[in-house]
């Protein structure tokens, strides 16, 4: 049962396979143009990430769809945890320590690294100055894992890394966590204490995928779609594959998929702007 | 009155007609494979959003 996938148990609900098309490049954003430029009959569908569809609109200078006109969206799928790491070599414990002691040291010392320029990871950083008091500074990597490599060898002392790339070094204790970017603590490692918890309250970042179709999907596919990825996240199954995965799921109506996104098109705005953070 | 009436009744018949339309549709779909679109590379580190949506039996990959 457990080695079920989900496209599975959605193909089976659905009576029809699912044909994985890849269509990479520009951090999603070619897929998503390819969304967007389908038919709109509920026969092509795909994955909508937060970066492409909140952040790149205030990042790119050209975007190959308009986030809020060319799709129609049926639900999010899943949330990628996120959490701020630090050298156990240095003194913070925990976030609290770490808040005090950031606030005496020099910046240049307190580099962080990330996946990447305008991920989620780099603007969970940027916002924890801009909520914190603090200054840390940026530094972008080809993907976490090499992030994460660097912290471990004291290259870096601290990084913003996605459970999925950071929890076995965590729970080895070659890495410490000092807490996770979300508002609610993750199933996905219930023991690490949310920074909105233990010192910068109401701090909340998340990076987040979902399934989007072109605008102008008939709403009775989008909805059939929605029930039925909603009934496949929902379940215990989903919800523990999900995890084994290092994700949490987080299905969701249409509605609350469409208001997520522009809520957060004009938050990482302000965010993106503040920081001054631009694509070299 | 008679034709006034009928005429009136009209865009309700039609209504229920779509309806019904809209309804076998959606009884009807989906009728055909679904196609999944991934912006990422099968073997990219962000591969992993979608690799639950793998599937074994039923679903395939094509890579452009």
């Amino acid at each position: 049962m457990a080695s079920r996938t989900i496209s599975q148990r959605l193909s089976e609900r659905l009576g029809q396979p699912l044909i994985m098309d890849n269509r990479a490049g520009a951090g999603g954003m070619v897929g998503l143009e390819a969304i967007a430029k389908s038919t709109p009959d509920g026969y092509t569908i795909g994955i909508g990430t937060s970066g492409a569809l909140t952040v790149n609109p205030t990042l790119r200078s050209k975007l190959p769809y308009d986030p809020l006109k060319d799709f129609a969206y049926i639900s999010t799928m899943v949330v990628n945890p996120i959490a701020l790491t630090i050298s156990p070599s240095l003194p913070p414990q925990n976030m609290k320590e770490f808040l005090t002691w950031a606030k005496g040291q020099s910046s240049a010392k307190l580099s962080f690294g990330t996946a990447g320029t305008g991920t989620a990871m780099h603007l969970a950083g940027e916002v924890l100055n801009q909520m914190a008091g603090i200054t840390i500074v940026h530094v972008p990597y080809k993907g976490s894992a090499p992030a994460a490599v660097d912290l471990m060898g004291g290259q870096i002392p601290l990084a913003v890394l996605d459970l999925a790339a950071g929890l076995t070094h965590i729970r080895a204790g070659k890495i410490r966590a000092l807490g996770m970017t979300s508002l609610n603590r993750s199933p996905v490692a219930p023991e690490i204490p949310t920074i909105a918890e233990t010192g910068v309250p109401g701090y909340d970042v998340r990076s987040w995928f979902g399934i989007v179709a072109p605008a102008g999907t008939p709403p009775e596919i989008i909805a059939r779609l929605n029930a039925e990825i909603v009934a496949v996240l929902g379940s215990q199954e989903g919800k523990d594959r999900m995890v084994a995965s290092g994700l949490e799921a987080s299905p969701s109506t249409p509605q609350a998929f469409l208001d997520t996104v522009r809520s957060e098109i004009p938050r990482w705005a302000g965010v993106i702007k503040a920081a001054g953070i631009k694509l070299e | 009155m008679r034709v006034v009436l009928k005429l009136a009744a009209l865009p309700l018949a039609l209504l229920a007609l779509a309806s019904s339309g809209a309804a076998q549709a959606q009884a009807a779909y989906p009728n055909k494979p679904i196609r999944f679109m991934v912006g990422f590379r099968p073997a990219a580190a962000p591969t992993w959003p979608a690799a639950p949506f793998r599937s074994a039996s039923r679903s395939a990959w094509v890579s452009r």
